[in-house]
């Protein structure tokens, strides 16, 4: 009896190792969740030649995008099979190993490490690609996609934007209007400290978060009167501790984190200061435009707004952080670098940017494309429209340099570390990771 | 030499030839990878870049000139010091509880020992759940005015995660502890009465220094998961708010996977190794010396 029992157990244990097994095969790498998708192509003729193109990225949300997409792509051009590959648990590392050990996708996407990368040899120049003319310009000369020297790596695809969206019916409730000016900005705050309710909702648990509401207010403070102001520190002529709208922005962050959740702020993460702004019991939230989602889950009518954080009494400097978002790369080691730009070409097409737009509810990166996939995206249209907008904030910087960026603010809030002596750690990070950035190539 | 390896493989060949896998495995996944991370911190290798220059020791004069490691330093010293000490005491009051002849002892033995088996990273989650809106709601119902930022103030956030950490691996230690208390024979025990001996006495004048060689072992043990420690600082605070809860484990992972700073990390990962070493030679030593005394 014990012997037929214990075969029994061993028989089950064994069978979960292969099942274990067969799992690890069908997931590119351990404990990661994939899923190969792949669209095939029936070949009547032998003209052309049957060829297989890999697209990596780590965007769960435009799988399904990708799939409707391949679709058509494969109408046009049904010798070309596209198998659409999603790593959501840590793409950049997957990728990296997947770089280093020589099986390089054909189309993957970069994140924001696209300079990393290029310099490692691995992309594809784009510079005088003719399908990027249907780009926005603007996304194209972006310093997360083209290089000092004005060559281009990556094709921007959609865009996204950081700013402090803002509660228009709790505002009107208390009879105030969006601020267009620093002091409306800080009698805004005043008014609703006094009927008690936080202006901002904060969720600094999640250390990104702060960065979020830092880029708010020094993109359209540095960023808005100096598009350059990266190569200006890279080459001396400016730096955090002589450029006024650094100390601006600084500022307007102790604002945010004195008139918000001061108390809770820690405490709280992403998801309860979106619930928080949600449920209106604050007012404003400096954060992208993702935020939307969870917010719509919880508030799905909720009347809100997203506006640029003011830095003067001139409301012209009012300015939205917008910028593009994900972009696609072709791999220089590709062996089907001509089909692969295909692909890209159907990516800048205007029916493929609606669709992109409408599915992802972000703004497509493609000219001349209507976004209208929330009631907040008319906002950002007009905002558009009228030129309050600054493309430029931290996707130019180097790559050592971010987390050191984001280090210092907590402790700039709690007042371990006083104005001066931040902007002096900034600078002398920038420059250290500049260093590190540049000397191995 | 060659003789002398023939004449082992005639006779245990067949031993030999079922430790060649694992000895392979160990190879493969533990000696290389180190080799090569003594190699890297000696490079100045970074992100995706394929060509790698030798640097000699600059990697680790810039560890012992950053502040930022300074303070990873302190940050993982005084949470050790604190998980350490607080955690083997209890431990040893649990295990002291679960010795004593009392109804349920098994069922409280599985209870204690339950949190042991859970993953840290759950473990991390469900503590920042309780830290955050658990403590929260419990000062609203009791109408105290302000709670306690337990993870978000930066003077005890590093010693909240130390409670959490103590929670989860007091009941491994208890376990030995027990062993330890069960192997003391109660002759001795029997005698100590005899003669008169008070509960305390028999505490600390007989059982606490023939637990001696167990109390350091458990040091040793504890000390080694508390200077690597990852997983909670991770799930509960990500190192913040500023440099307040990073520890050694989590700066390196910054380094390397954020920052791309791989040859920097793995100079900083070959220096918390050297010290995990240096501190485990000392307990074991001072264990040594307790073992002969006892």
């Amino acid at each position: 009896m014990k012997r037929i029992i214990s075969l029994l157990v061993i028989f089950v244990l064994s069978f979960t190792l292969f099942s274990a097994c067969s799992n690890s095969s069908k997931t590119n790498t351990s404990g990661n969740e994939t899923s190969k998708v792949s669209v095939s192509s029936s070949m009547p003729e032998t003209k052309v030649e049957n060829v297989k193109v890999a697209l990596f990225h780590g965007k769960q949300e435009a799988q399904e995008t990708f799939d409707a997409i391949i679709k058509e792509f494969n109408t046009q051009y049904p010798n070309i099979t596209v198998e659409q590959e999603v790593v959501t648990n840590d793409p950049s590392a997957v990728l990296k190993a997947r770089l280093a050990t020589g099986e390089i996708p054909d189309i993957f996407s970069c994140g924001t490490e696209v300079m990393d990368i290029a310099k490692g040899g691995f992309l594809t120049e784009l510079t005088n690609e003719p399908y990027l003319k249907n780009i926005l310009d603007q996304a194209i000369e972006s310093r997360t996609f083209t290089d000092a020297q004005g060559k281009t790596w990556a094709m921007p695809i959609d865009g996204s934007c950081i700013g402090i969206f803002y509660n228009k019916k709790l505002l009107a409730d208390n009879g105030l209007t969006a601020p267009q000016t620093l002091s409306e900005f800080k009698k805004v705050c005043e008014t609703l400290k006094s009927k008690n309710i936080p202006s901002f909702a904060l969720g600094f648990k999640d250390a990104w978060t702060i960065k979020m509401a830092s880029v708010s207010a020094f993109s359209p403070a540095v960023y808005g009167f100096n598009l350059t102001w990266d190569d200006d520190k890279n080459s001396g002529k400016a730096t955090f501790a002589n450029t006024e709208g650094w100390k601006t922005a600084f500022n307007n962050l102790k604002l945010i984190y004195d008139y918000g959740n001061t108390k809770t702020a820690f405490d709280t993460d992403y998801n309860g200061a979106c619930s928080m702004f949600a449920l209106g019991k604050a007012a404003m939230m400096p954060q992208g435009l993702w935020a939307l989602e969870p917010i719509r889950k919880i508030a799905p009518d909720l009347d809100i707004g997203i506006m640029g954080m003011p830095v003067s009494e001139n409301p012209a400097d009012t300015k939205l952080h917008q910028f593009p978002d994900f972009s696609l790369s072709i791999s220089s080691k590709s062996e089907h670098i001509t089909e692969c730009k295909k692909f890209l070409e159907l990516m800048s097409t205007k029916e493929i940017g609606e669709l992109w737009s409408n599915k992802a509810k972000l703004f497509s990166a493609v000219k001349g494309v209507s976004s209208n996939f929330d009631p907040i995206a008319a906002d950002v249209t007009k905002l558009i429209g009228n030129g309050k907008i600054c493309i430029q904030a931290d996707r130019g910087w180097s790559t050592p340099f971010g987390p050191e960026y984001e280090k210092v603010l907590p402790e700039f809030l709690l007042g371990k570390k006083d104005i001066n002596i931040t902007l002096d750690t900034l600078d002398k990070a920038w420059d250290k990771a500049k260093t590190l950035s540049q000397s191995s190539k | 030499m060659l003789d002398y390896l023939l004449k082992v493989w005639k006779k245990d060949w067949i031993y030999i030839l079922f430790l060649i896998p694992a000895v392979t495995l160990f190879i493969v996944f533990f000696i290389s990878p180190f080799i090569q991370s003594v190699y890297y911190s000696f490079t100045d290798l970074y992100g995706y870049n394929k060509d790698v220059k030798f640097i000699g020791l600059s990697n680790y004069i810039e560890a012992f000139a950053d502040k930022n490691f300074l303070v990873t330093l302190i940050v993982t010293f005084k949470y050790s010091i604190f998980v350490m000490i607080l955690g083997n005491l209890l431990s040893l009051l649990l295990a002291l509880i679960v010795d004593m002849k009392i109804a349920g002892r098994n069922i409280l033995r599985t209870i204690f020992f339950l949190p042991n088996v859970m993953s840290l990273i759950i473990v991390g989650f469900v503590w920042s759940f309780i830290y955050g809106d658990v403590s929260r709601t419990l000062s609203e119902l009791l109408h105290l005015n302000t709670s306690i930022s337990w993870l978000g103030n930066s003077n005890i956030a590093i010693y909240s995660i130390g409670l959490t950490a103590i929670w989860q691996s007091a009941g491994y230690a208890m376990i030995i502890y027990i062993a330890g208390l069960q192997n003391i024979s109660s002759d001795i025990i029997e005698a100590a009465n005899i003669d008169g001996a008070s509960g305390y006495a028999t505490f600390f004048k007989i059982k606490l220094p023939l637990l001696s060689p167990v109390i350091v072992m458990n040091l040793i043990l504890s000390a080694t998961t508390c200077l690597k420690v990852f997983d909670f600082p991770l799930s509960m605070t990500s190192g913040g708010p500023g440099y307040a809860t990073t520890t050694i484990a989590l700066y390196i992972y910054t380094l390397g996977f954020r920052m791309l700073r791989t040859g920097y990390a793995t100079a900083i990962s070959i220096i918390l190794f050297l010290i995990i070493a240096i501190i485990t030679i000392f307990l074991m030593k001072f264990l040594n010396k307790r073992e002969e005394i006892v």
